[in-house]
């Protein structure tokens, strides 16, 4: 009977006590029989720490027979309002509708166990629990218990006690509600913020989509402003304007390249036309002059025939000019033909082909690096500025030309160096102009046409020419002509 | 019987007076000059060469036996001349020498591509051009063989 008792009072506290061998070893032990029949059992059992409450199985009133004082502690009650009542007259404690519910519940389950033998786990029950405060206003807290019913048996596996054990998760459950709230929250967040980036991805890509029309130089689109002011909407705003100045500088540029287009054709078909009408005048001039020398050389006299001389020399002069002025017009309107040169060949060519000298000139040819250029062009700027050294090194002792080249960065720099007359840097300005010249005709003859040809094709290259001279001490010209085709 | 026009050396289309002063000058020079015709435009030249309006009493049989046609005239130019003597079949056979102050290559390609016998480019320096012309004429006139 003994043995029965303890196991019955054991139960709870775990599966041990059913080792009722390990017990009968025990007592074995002299005068420890007399303390076992002293142990309060009642007392322990109400003292465990677990919430237990065991009823009859009288189903359905499920007489309350035994509980633990944890119980009372979690359902605010205590033994002498409990024991001994049906489970439907003391709980629910609150009036709500959880609580009725839970009961129904409660009892559902003692039935099962009751009625079937077995072990019945509830679900997850809420109870609202009152608390009575300070100043006694009586207060609900929430609370989740998980409740487990089971069957207590007699020797003939009858049911005689149910035992209801709840286990308070109130902790654990708001614990995984804090959880489940910070990862919604946390969702929420990443969801916004893809949301966010997918929006500005798309504003990027909008802005690139832009970017390359305006690229193409088609300015039909501009980007949307959708008012949220941030630093896609700044950018935005600025390649909106930015865009805007571009069209208006283009649609300028467009025109002024039209007004210069137009400008120069005008300027070729003028000196062209010049050109030939001026060759008219001047052939009667020539030609009644050639009469006049042919048919009345002998009226003229001496001094007649010396002014008809004058008149012929200049009108052939003027011949020279226009010859000059029309192959100049003529270069802006020449189709240029590309092709890897062989300067030093050029070169040799364009001294092999100067008219004779009075004087011997000393060449000194340096390296001349091929270049990608049009042959005939390219060969009228060598044969210009070698025969301007040619010419403004006629009066020196020893006349020397030094021609050679070098790179520069991407560009072939090409130059034609003497030790002639020079000029005065002063009027540089005017060095590369059409008609200027910077000396006297009866020193260095010449149209001044030359360098202004020069010009035009090295800029018809994309390249640059320039020049540096001290009086007296010589003259070196220069052209750079990039090595790499520019598109 | 003689017709006025008739038995024309050359005929010389020239819009420039001066210019074709100093043609004839140099063709007189060298004897050549005798029987000489010298129209200063093309529309005219069209008439007299196919006997056309002012010169519809003309003989079209009665060829020039060489023209000096300038390229640069009012109304109708020595190209349009050179291209209606050229295609018609009555005329082809005239020598025709463009005489022209124009360098353009496009003019000289023009002028042979439409069947110029010769291109004469009229320098200022006007000897050597009275040298050419009479040197041209002489070489169409008694060197060269017309087909009969």
């Amino acid at each position: 009977m003994l043995k029965s008792e303890v196991r019955i009072a054991g139960r709870p506290q775990g599966i041990r006590f059913q080792n009722t061998k390990k017990v009968d070893i025990t007592m074995e032990a002299p005068g420890l029989e007399k303390v076992v029949q002293h142990v309060d059992f009642k007392h322990i059992f109400e003292s465990l720490p677990g919430v237990f409450l065991v009823m009859l199985p009288d189903v359905p009133r499920f007489t309350m027979v035994a509980m633990t004082d944890a119980l009372g502690v979690s359902t605010a009650t205590d033994r002498e309002e409990t024991l001994g009542k049906g489970l439907g007259e003391v709980f629910p404690r609150d009036a709500g509708e959880s609580g009725e519910e839970t009961i129904i519940n409660l009892k559902a389950s003692l039935t099962r166990v009751a009625l079937e033998k077995c072990v019945d786990k509830m679900d997850v029950q809420r109870y609202d629990i009152p608390h009575e405060d300070a100043d006694g206003t009586i207060r609900f807290e929430e609370q989740y218990w998980l409740p487990v019913n089971r069957p207590i048996f007699n020797a003939q596996h009858e049911v005689i006690y149910l035992i209801h054990e709840v286990t308070n998760i109130t902790e654990t459950v708001l614990l995984e509600r804090q959880k489940a709230e910070e990862g919604r929250l946390a969702a929420a967040e990443i969801a916004e913020k893809s949301e966010r980036i997918r929006h500005n991805e798309q504003r990027v890509r909008s802005i690139l989509d832009v970017l390359q029309r305006y690229a193409m130089l088609d300015f039909s689109e501009k980007l949307e402003i959708g008012g949220e002011g941030d630093d896609y909407e700044a950018i935005a705003k600025s390649i909106n304007r930015l865009a805007g100045e571009l069209e208006d500088h283009i649609l300028e540029l467009a025109q002024s390249c039209k007004d210069l287009e137009f400008a120069n054709n005008e300027l070729d078909a003028f000196s062209y036309s010049v050109s030939h009408d001026l060759r008219a005048p001047l052939r009667a001039i020539n030609g009644y002059a050639l009469v006049l020398v042919e048919d009345f050389s002998q009226q003229l006299g001496e001094k007649g025939n010396r002014s008809l001389e004058v008149i012929t020399r200049n009108a052939n002069k003027m011949n020279l000019l226009i010859d000059d002025l029309l192959s100049f017009s003529k270069i802006g309107k020449q189709v240029m033909e590309k092709q890897q040169l062989d300067m030093e060949e050029i070169v040799q060519e364009v001294i092999a082909e100067l008219p004779e000298s009075e004087k011997p000139v000393r060449f000194t040819i340096g390296e001349l690096s091929g270049i990608r250029g049009d042959r005939s062009l390219l060969k009228v700027v060598l044969e210009n500025l070698i025969s301007n050294a040619v010419k403004y090194t006629g009066k020196k002792e020893i006349p020397q030309i030094e021609i050679g080249s070098y790179t520069d960065g991407k560009n072939q720099v090409y130059y034609v160096r003497d030790n002639g007359a020079g000029f005065n840097m002063r009027y540089y300005d005017k060095l590369f102009g059409v008609f200027q010249r910077l000396h006297a005709e009866r020193d260095f003859p010449g149209s001044g046409v030359g360098l202004a040809l020069v010009q035009r094709i090295i800029r018809r290259h994309k390249g640059e020419i320039w020049a540096e001279a001290e009086v007296d001490e010589g003259a070196s010209f220069y052209f750079s002509l990039p090595t790499e085709e520019i598109k | 019987m003689q017709t006025p026009f008739s038995d024309i050396q050359i005929l010389l289309v020239e819009d420039s007076l001066d210019d074709a002063n100093l043609v004839i000058r140099s063709l007189r020079k060298s004897n050549l000059a005798n029987n000489l015709v010298h129209l200063a435009d093309g529309a005219e030249a069209l008439d007299f060469i196919f006997a056309t309006g002012m010169y519809a009493g003309r003989n079209i049989n009665d060829k020039p036996k060489l023209i000096l046609l300038d390229l640069k005239m009012p109304k109708v130019d020595g190209l349009e001349v050179l291209r209606a003597i050229k295609q018609d079949e009555r005329t082809a056979s005239i020598p025709v020498v463009v005489m022209t102050a124009s360098e353009e290559d496009r003019d000289l390609e023009t002028s042979y591509a439409l069947g110029a016998n010769s291109y004469v480019v009229k320098p200022v320096g006007f000897e050597d051009f009275a040298k050419v012309v009479a040197e041209l004429g002489f070489y169409w006139l008694l060197v060269n063989q017309a087909p009969q």
